[in-house]
């Protein structure tokens, strides 16, 4: 970078080196190679060397015929019960286990006609970083602040998903330098759809396998080598799925059934309130109090949502209450103001979505 | 993708250099799915990468981390104060320089920010970033003498007091 610096700004290259948020990061290891390349195999299918493109979905097929079986068991028996899977590690405490298993008795869908949406509500208590800094860090302000995002998503996944995000009110302040925050009302921040059905995060759902241990196989893969430790990141991600409240009846039931598997799922909290209702939270709380609660709802056991304590102070914890309703047509309102993009596959391979 | 030792070179090489792209322009929960995306595309294309690879991974962690940017989280977003008097911003002298530097970068251009972020935290020479950015390694110099005296103004006018001689224009 020498050919870079002048003279004239000596002290500014220096503070701009030495504001670098990355300094602190630790060095890239063989372990780290090890665990990104395992993920990248599983989401690519099963690579071998010496192909010229990725080799589609073998395993993926395999998925896709377990899910084809699983569904349409479930709509024979109306109702599934997973056998435990026994991994012989321990696995939630008994009375987390009787919570989940009164959420796989009310994971149930109403039956679907193919031109209706499922429109997925999730209001939210969100962190937010007023400028430049890390939520929580002494000097920066980090507040709590009120959000929702409705989706409309197609039931049978042939059309566009739409969106509509609104901000809401600021709730309070949890740490930082005091400050004063603004009164603000709610105003929609973004109105948009796109060519194509939506992924929900990181997971095509179409493709996860609805059998209890082959689904938990997927995401302790992907989960290995990502955040504080594989069972948290496994909640996490169990967590951001049905967080999108994207994923059908049969899935949510093999989602609450490997939870049933993870070392350390316990009742944290036997009476909460999430946006009026009244649930039972399970999860796992790590030392420094940071975890993420999963919300079932105390009169029927349904799942309604989450809650992620930061760690640092009960005023800290992000809030996202889940609903999913069956309609016959996203609103008129979304339809006329939303912003179309169109998505397709890039050279990279990636899929971008620009406005037309 | 383990049988690929070229591949396994390409990550072990340059993984560490994404993981701190990302690092750098995204919340923390969401690096590690912006370094798989990226080297996810890389197998993709591993036939046809370039053999400088980085300014290729770099500019393929933009548009990971620009569609990241546009569909995700609310736990991403930065919020901006109204302008209060006895707001945070007014008093900056009990605020560690890196963040001081930080909110100062957030009030350049995108343009203006990323730049000074390849030279001085990716530490590219001007042609690397020009590779990134899509532009002549001419425009890159110029562009980069422009936001560094963009970013001093800004720097001057949030300090309370006098800027050293060293980084006055």
């Amino acid at each position: 970078m020498t050919e870079l610096l002048h003279d004239d700004h000596p002290m500014l290259d220096e503070r701009l080196r030495a504001a670098d948020p990355a300094r602190s990061l630790s060095a890239w290891g063989a372990d780290d190679t090890t665990a990104l390349l395992a993920r990248l195999e599983t989401r690519a299918g099963g690579v071998r060397s010496g192909s010229a493109a990725p080799v589609a979905t073998r395993r993926r097929n395999t998925w896709a015929r377990a899910a084809v079986f699983a569904a349409a068991a479930a709509l024979v028996l109306g109702l599934v019960i997973f056998p435990g899977l026994g991994l012989g590690r321990g696995g939630a405490t008994a009375e987390a286990s009787d919570v989940l298993s009164r959420a796989q008795l009310a994971a149930v869908d109403p039956p679907t006609r193919p031109h209706q949406y499922w429109r997925i509500t999730t209001t939210s208590i969100t962190s937010a970083v007023v400028g430049e800094g890390s939520f929580g860090d002494p000097a920066t302000v980090s507040a709590m602040r009120r959000v929702e995002r409705t989706t409309w998503v197609p039931v049978d996944g042939s059309r566009p998903t739409w969106f509509v995000d609104r901000v809401g009110p600021y709730v309070r302040q949890v740490s930082g330098p005091r400050a004063t925050l603004p009164k603000l009302g709610w105003t929609t921040s973004d109105v948009w759809t796109s060519n194509k059905p939506a992924r929900a995060g990181m997971y095509d759902l179409t493709v996860l396998p609805r059998d209890a241990r082959a689904l938990r196989a997927v995401l302790y893969a992907n989960a290995a080598g990502r955040g504080s430790g594989l069972d948290a990141q496994v909640v996490d991600d169990i967590a951001a799925i049905l967080r999108e409240g994207y994923a059908d009846a049969a899935l949510r039931k093999a989602l609450f059934e490997v939870l049933k598997t993870v070392p350390g799922i316990e009742v944290v909290a036997d009476d909460v309130t999430l946006k009026g209702q009244h649930g039972i939270a399970l999860g796992l709380t790590e030392q420094s109090g940071r975890g993420r609660q999963l919300i079932f709802k105390t009169s029927d056991g349904s799942y309604i949502g989450e809650r992620f304590a930061w760690g640092f102070g009960i005023d800290a914890t992000n809030e996202d209450a889940v609903t999913r309703v069956l309609v016959d047509d996203v609103d008129p309102e979304a339809k006329a103001q939303a912003t179309r993009f169109m998505c397709s596959t890039n050279e990279q391979g990636l899929v971008m979505c620009r406005k037309p | 993708m383990r049988d690929d030792k070229g591949f396994e070179a390409l990550v072990s090489g340059h993984a560490g250099a994404v993981r701190a792209y990302a690092a750098r322009r995204v919340a923390a929960h969401a690096v590690d799915d912006i370094v798989a995306e990226v080297f996810l595309a890389a197998w993709r294309k591993r036939d046809a990468l370039p053999s400088h690879v980085r300014p290729w991974l770099f500019k393929t962690a933009a548009l990971v981390i620009a569609e990241h940017h546009r569909t995700a989280g609310r736990r991403d977003r930065r919020e901006r104060l109204a302008a209060e008097p006895a707001g945070v911003t007014d008093d900056l002298s009990g605020v560690p320089d890196q963040v001081v530097i930080q909110r100062a970068l957030a009030e350049l251009t995108d343009d203006d920010a990323e730049i000074l972020r390849l030279a001085y935290w990716e530490d590219l020479p001007s042609r690397d970033i020009a590779l990134v950015l899509g532009c002549t390694p001419g425009a890159v110099r110029v562009r980069l003498h422009r936001a560094r005296g963009r970013l001093t103004e800004v720097l001057a006018a949030q300090s309370t007091t006098p800027i050293p001689e060293g980084v006055r224009r």
